[in-house]
């Protein structure tokens, strides 16, 4: 077999493996259907900051249902659907799934049409506050105003479910949302949650995906830049090559002839231009660079000093 | 073949000892002892036997017609046509000075760096195949020889002034380069003659037949005239380097030194004479593919070697895997891509494939156009391989890595929410580039590799019009 027949089969077949791993990641189902619902996706953060511990108390005289109680822990699990996206018997399921979540922290599942203003992150912080105060706790928040799912963790389980990870889950879980089937969103992201914290892995088929055909594209280039720094330069330079034949070289009885002399008179303006010129763009140099750092740096600080 | 004075057996050049060994006593003769000295200078030529390779139309001289078996140009293993011919004789020779052995090792140590040659460059069957070669050479002789007069200038500063002093400087010159050499065989690169050298023409002996014995040699087919100018220029250039240099010249500014050479004449070529010389070289030939082949040359006086290297394209993918395996672990660890940034990453692998795509086209043409071998072009004029230009340096590899540019800056001016459009976008730019990447391996063999010569059509282009 030939090279090129066997380069024709290889590199049809690679070629054909890449199509089959970009067909299955554009019709995994958790991907196909996504196309209407301009659904984001945020991960979580922690944060205590007083103002939205205050605000938290401040609205936690609105209704905010305790649905249990972990004896041994004390963490609650929390539903505030008022969006009403759940039937009363999803909601008693829902709260069944969540109560495992209690051995980490306290659990919320919020909906909301109306944030007040706020964006998603900040609402679903706020209830996290509200329900948990700075103890670890966990909040699902499905947005109906903005049309956004977010995890917002805090305290122990943020240690798990990082921004990372509350990224990867609502990823994961967005096409449900997006389908209207709210319950199995909310229950697929607790029992994300609940798989991460009991040690497991979620996967996120996208990053293996890209980062594999990442590092392919990668291994094809780097090779390539081996082979082409092994394609040796052959030029030589002539003096290399005539050096082995310069038999004789020989200039004798040299005799410099005077043919005429010409007066260039120095321009006494011109030396100095020279001068002060190369003075003038040292110091611009340093005025720039001056000028420059102190601006630059001190733009944020200096700007809001005076 | 020449006989044996002790036992009749056949004599071939013996390398360690320099001398003519029979194959049966291993009785040493002097070559020079060997060749009945007919009217010196009423003949210039020598008989030999010309093979002439059916398939490709290639040529190689002999003065020992028992050595045949394959075309050292095209490797195809068949009968070749001899003929008896004479041929202009040579008047100069360098030895080998590098048995066989002496150049295997040589070629086994750049292989074996090699990683991607096919595994068939190493098989020892393989290197057994190489072949001892004259390449003819015109080797031109420049002098400089009598009174010249260069112009320069001095200054000095005096008070508000500067003083410019023009001289016209006389001197004699007493310049002589010997055997400026370039390979005189149209089917011989020059870039292969020019990897390999130098040859040292100050060691070249006289010629004489006998010592062409065991071995083969290229014939001259390129006119002294084609590079008499390179060697003009050549021999120029190190004029001017060696006046600048001079202890008495260099205080002088000699501004117009290399105008006035070129144009204004003030320093004329005496005597530009070419002579015929053989040169050694150990050639191997690697038949890549039906219509490909590659060839290892090592300079048989030196050492230098210069060899093609195709990429065996199963050892590529395979090593790229194997580097993708290692990044993928790292960026396991370090890296979650986000959508815009796998984007991004494909874009920017679009881009540099491209880069790399246009520079070996350029290479392409540059080679297979063989602008550059002047040799050649003076023997063939025309372009050789048109077909090859036409074929792969075309725009047609670029397709892939310019769809994969063109759908991510699509994507990047629309800024779609939904993360899997950018996923899909990174995925199709990336298979863009993959085939983008193929392409540029495959160009990548035809610059590591050579068509297989077709000596036929060209040398044939006159017996064909005769015919009509
Ligand atoms: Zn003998
Ligand atoms: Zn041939």
């Amino acid at each position: 077999m030939t090279v090129r027949k066997i380069f024709k089969k290889v590199s049809a077949a690679v070629i054909a493996a890449l199509m089959v791993l970009a067909l299955t990641a554009a019709f995994v189902p958790d991907r196909a259907s996504a196309n209407s619902l301009n659904l984001v996706t945020q991960g979580s953060g922690e944060a205590s900051t007083q103002e939205s511990s205050e605000q938290a108390s401040s609205e936690a005289k609105e209704s905010a249902d305790s649905v249990y109680i972990n004896q041994d822990t004390s963490y609650q699990v929390f539903i505030e659907d008022k969006a009403d996206l759940l039937t009363d018997e999803e909601e008693k399921n829902l709260a069944a799934r969540m109560k495992e979540l209690t051995d980490h922290g306290g659990v919320a599942f919020v909906s909301a049409t109306d944030t007040g203003g706020l964006a998603s992150k900040e609402y679903a912080r706020q209830k996290c506050y509200e329900f948990f105060g700075s103890d670890s706790g966990s909040v699902f928040l499905i947005d109906m105003q903005n049309r956004i799912i977010y995890i917002f963790s805090n305290g122990k389980i943020y240690e798990t479910v990082t921004n990372e990870k509350a990224t990867i889950i609502t990823d994961n879980i967005y096409k449900h949302a997006k389908n209207g089937d709210y319950y199995k969103c909310a229950v697929s992201a607790f029992e994300q949650e609940l798989t991460l914290l009991g040690g497991g892995r979620i996967a996120r088929p996208m990053k293996y995906i890209s980062n594999a055909l990442i590092a392919i594209v990668a291994g094809l280039l780097i090779n390539y830049f081996i082979v082409r720094a092994a394609r040796k330069s052959n030029a030589k330079s002539n003096a290399a090559l005539l050096g082995a034949v310069r038999d004789r070289f020989e200039i004798n009885n040299i005799n410099p002839e005077l043919i005429k002399t010409t007066k260039t008179p120095i321009i006494t303006s011109g030396g100095f231009s020279g001068g002060s010129g190369g003075g003038f763009s040292g110091g611009g140099g340093g005025f720039s660079g001056g000028g420059g750092g102190g601006f630059s740096g001190g733009g944020g600080g200096g700007g809001h000093s005076f | 073949m020449y006989a044996c004075p002790s036992c009749g057996g056949g004599l071939r050049f013996d390398i360690p000892s320099q001398k003519l060994k029979c194959d049966h006593c291993e009785t040493l003769t002097d070559p020079y002892s060997l060749e009945e000295r007919k009217d010196a200078g009423m003949d210039n030529t020598f008989g030999v036997t010309v093979f002439t390779c059916p398939q490709c139309g290639g040529e190689v001289m002999t003065t020992d017609e028992s050595i045949t078996g394959f075309c050292m140009f095209c490797g195809a293993s068949t009968v070749l046509d001899a003929r008896m011919e004479n041929h202009k004789r040579p008047q100069k020779i360098i030895t080998f000075k590098k048995t066989k052995e002496d150049c295997k090792n040589i070629y086994r140590r750049l292989v074996g760096g090699a990683i991607f040659a096919p595994k068939e460059l190493k098989d020892p069957d393989y290197l057994e195949k190489f072949r001892g070669i004259y390449i003819p050479y015109w080797m031109y002789t420049i002098t400089y020889d009598g009174p010249y007069s260069i112009s320069g200038t001095t200054t000095e500063a005096s008070v508000g002034y500067i003083n410019t002093n023009h001289y016209k400087i006389h001197c004699d010159m007493d310049v002589e380069y010997t055997g400026i050499s370039y390979d005189a065989s149209a089917s011989f690169d020059d870039h292969v003659s020019e990897a390999i050298s130098p040859f040292m023409s100050a060691h070249a002996q006289d010629f004489t037949p006998p010592m062409l014995s065991g071995f083969y040699a290229d014939t001259a087919d390129v006119d002294s005239s084609v590079y008499r100018e390179d060697a003009l220029k050549a021999a120029q250039n190190n004029l001017i380097a060696g006046i600048r240099s001079n202890n008495t010249l260099n205080k002088y500014t000699m501004t117009d030194l290399d105008s006035s050479f070129n144009s204004m004449g003030k320093v004329e070529c005496e005597n530009a004479e070419a002579g015929l010389g053989l040169f050694p070289v150990w050639f191997l030939t690697y038949r890549s593919s039906k219509n490909r082949v590659a060839y290892a040359v090592v300079n048989a006086e030196s050492g230098e070697i210069s060899a093609d290297l195709p990429v065996s394209i199963p050892k590529y993918i395979i090593s790229s895997m194997a580097v993708a395996a290692a990044i993928f672990a790292l960026l396991f660890f370090l890296f979650t891509p986000t959508p815009g940034i796998a984007l991004f990453a494909a874009a920017a692998f679009a881009v540099i494939s491209l880069i790399v795509y246009g520079a070996e086209i350029h290479a392409i043409k540059r080679r297979h156009g063989k602008y550059d071998d002047k040799g050649f072009y003076a023997k063939y004029g025309a372009l050789e391989n048109q077909d090859d230009i036409r074929r792969y340096c075309t725009a047609s590899g670029a397709v892939g890595s310019i769809l994969a540019i063109i759908a991510a800056i699509a994507i990047a001016i629309w800024q779609p929410v939904d993360d899997w459009i950018y996923y899909a976008g990174a995925i199709g730019a990336i298979i863009g580039v993959c085939i983008t990447m193929s392409a540029i391996i495959r160009r990548v063999n035809i610059l590591n590799t050579r068509p297989l010569p077709e000596f036929h059509f060209r040398k044939g282009g006159d017996d064909s019009a005769k015919d009509l």
